[in-house]
C-alpha cells in the first residue's frame, strides 16, 4: 500500500474540520490550477475545472480508504479527465487557430525578455500532442515521480518516459532560437 | 548506464540529476565522472528546464480559493448526531403511544353504554362513538392536571379519573359521554 502523506489531513476534511479544509485549499487550489492552466492555457476554464474538481474531492473525502493511490494523484486524474473534456469540445468546434493563451508572465516587472519568453513557452506547450504536454506538466511542473505519472497516464514507466523524451525535444526545436536571445 | 540511456534520461527528464528517479541518480552520477558529453547533454536539457521554469503557473485567485469554501463541507458536531437518535426515538415513542391510547379510547366508545362523569363537576358534553373517531389527539398528562374536586367527585361515582382526555374540534373534552 502507498504512504499518502495527505491522508490524515484527507480524513478531516471528511469530517468536515474547518481548519483542515482551509489548509486542504490552501495547498491544492494553486496545484490544480497550474495543472488545470498549463493543460488549458485558460485562466477562466481552469478556474472552472478546478472548482469542480474540489466539488469532486469534497464527495470522495468522506469515505476515502488509502488504496493503490493518493488523494492527490486521485484529484490529478479527475482534473486532467475534465481538461480532457474541455480540450476535445474545442477540437470539436474545428478551430484552426490555436486558442487565445492568458498572460502567464510572472508579473509586468519582470521584464519585456522574460514574459515574452514565457508567453512564448506556453504556447509551445499548448502545440505539443496533447499527451505530451500532459507527461511534461505532471513530472516537470507539479513534480510528480515517474511512477505516480505513469500510473495516472495509465502507461507504463518506458512510455511515459518517451513521452517526455519527445515533448521536451519538440519544445527544444520551437523553442531553440530563444537560447540565443 | 551508457551513453544512450544517459541522454534518453536526461532528455526525459531534465538536466538535473537529482531530479531523476531515484533508482538511477547514483548510476548517473557516477556515469557523470569523466563523461564530457554527459556534462553537455546536461547543460543542453537544462537550458531548456530554465526556458519552460520562465513561465510562471496561473494562480489560485482569492476569489476562486472563497468559491471552493463556500462549496465546501460543513461540520456535523457529534451532539446533534444524538439530538438527531433522541428526537427520532421521542417522535416514534409519542406515536407509538398516541396509537396506543387511541385503539384504547375507541375501543371504549364502541362499547353501547356510556359511563357518566356528570357528578364529576364537568359541563355537559356529549361525545358520540361516531364522533371519537374523528378526535385528533389525546393527552393522557391531562389526568393528572385534574382538580383535586374532579378527582374526588370521579371517584365518587366510581368513574375512574385517570382517563386520558380528549381533544376534539378546538377543545378539550372528557371523551366520555356526560348526563345533562
Amino acid at each position: 500500500m502507498i504512504i499518502d502523506p495527505d491522508e490524515a489531513l484527507v480524513a478531516a476534511v471528511g469530517r468536515g474540520e474547518p481548519a483542515a479544509i482551509r489548509s486542504f485549499v490552501a495547498a491544492k487550489s494553486q496545484r490544480m490550477m497550474a495543472l488545470a492552466g498549463r493543460m488549458l492555457g485558460d485562466a477562466a476554464e481552469a478556474e472552472d475545472v478546478v472548482q469542480e474538481t474540489f466539488l469532486r474531492a469534497w464527495k470522495q473525502a468522506s469515505g476515502w480508504r488509502p488504496g493503490p493511490a493518493k488523494f492527490d494523484t486521485w484529484m490529478h486524474r479527475v482534473a486532467l479527465n475534465l481538461c480532457y473534456d474541455r480540450l476535445r469540445r474545442r477540437r470539436e468546434i474545428a478551430t484552426d487557430t490555436p486558442p487565445e493563451r492568458a498572460d502567464e508572465s510572472p508579473s509586468a516587472d519582470a521584464g519585456m525578455i522574460s514574459g515574452e519568453t514565457a508567453r512564448q513557452v506556453g504556447e509551445a506547450l499548448g502545440l505539443l500532442p496533447d499527451r505530451q504536454r500532459q507527461a511534461i506538466v505532471l513530472v516537470h511542473y507539479q513534480e510528480m515521480s515517474n511512477i505516480d505519472a505513469a500510473a495516472l497516464m495509465e502507461v507504463s514507466v518506458e512510455a511515459l518516459e518517451s513521452l517526455l523524451s519527445r515533448g521536451r525535444r519538440a519544445l527544444r526545436a520551437s523553442l531553440g532560437y530563444m537560447r540565443d536571445v | 548506464m551508457n551513453a544512450e540511456r544517459f541522454e534518453e534520461l536526461a532528455w526525459a527528464y531534465g538536466g538535473d540529476i537529482r531530479r531523476w528517479p531515484l533508482a538511477v541518480q547514483g548510476e548517473a552520477f557516477v556515469w557523470l565522472q569523466g563523461q564530457e558529453r554527459a556534462r553537455d547533454v546536461l547543460v543542453e536539457a537544462g537550458s531548456l528546464d530554465a526556458m519552460l521554469n520562465a513561465s510562471a503557473p496561473m494562480s489560485a485567485s482569492g476569489i476562486l480559493r472563497e468559491r471552493i469554501l463556500a462549496s465546501a463541507p460543513k461540520p456535523r458536531p457529534a451532539f446533534q448526531r444524538g439530538v438527531t437518535w433522541f428526537s427520532g426515538a421521542g417522535l416514534a415513542a409519542a406515536c407509538a403511544a398516541g396509537i396506543f391510547l387511541g385503539a384504547t379510547k375507541a375501543s371504549l366508545f364502541m362499547a353501547p353504554a356510556a359511563v357518566s362523569v356528570a357528578q364529576a363537576g364537568h359541563s355537559a358534553t356529549h361525545l358520540t362513538p361516531a364522533a371519537a373517531t374523528q378526535a385528533v389527539s389525546v393527552s393522557p398528562t391531562r389526568t393528572t392536571t385534574n382538580t383535586a374536586a374532579e378527582t374526588a367527585g370521579a371517584s365518587a361515582t366510581g368513574e375512574t379519573a385517570a382517563a386520558p382526555d380528549v381533544y376534539y374540534g378546538g377543545a378539550w373534552f372528557s371523551g366520555l359521554e356526560s348526563e345533562g
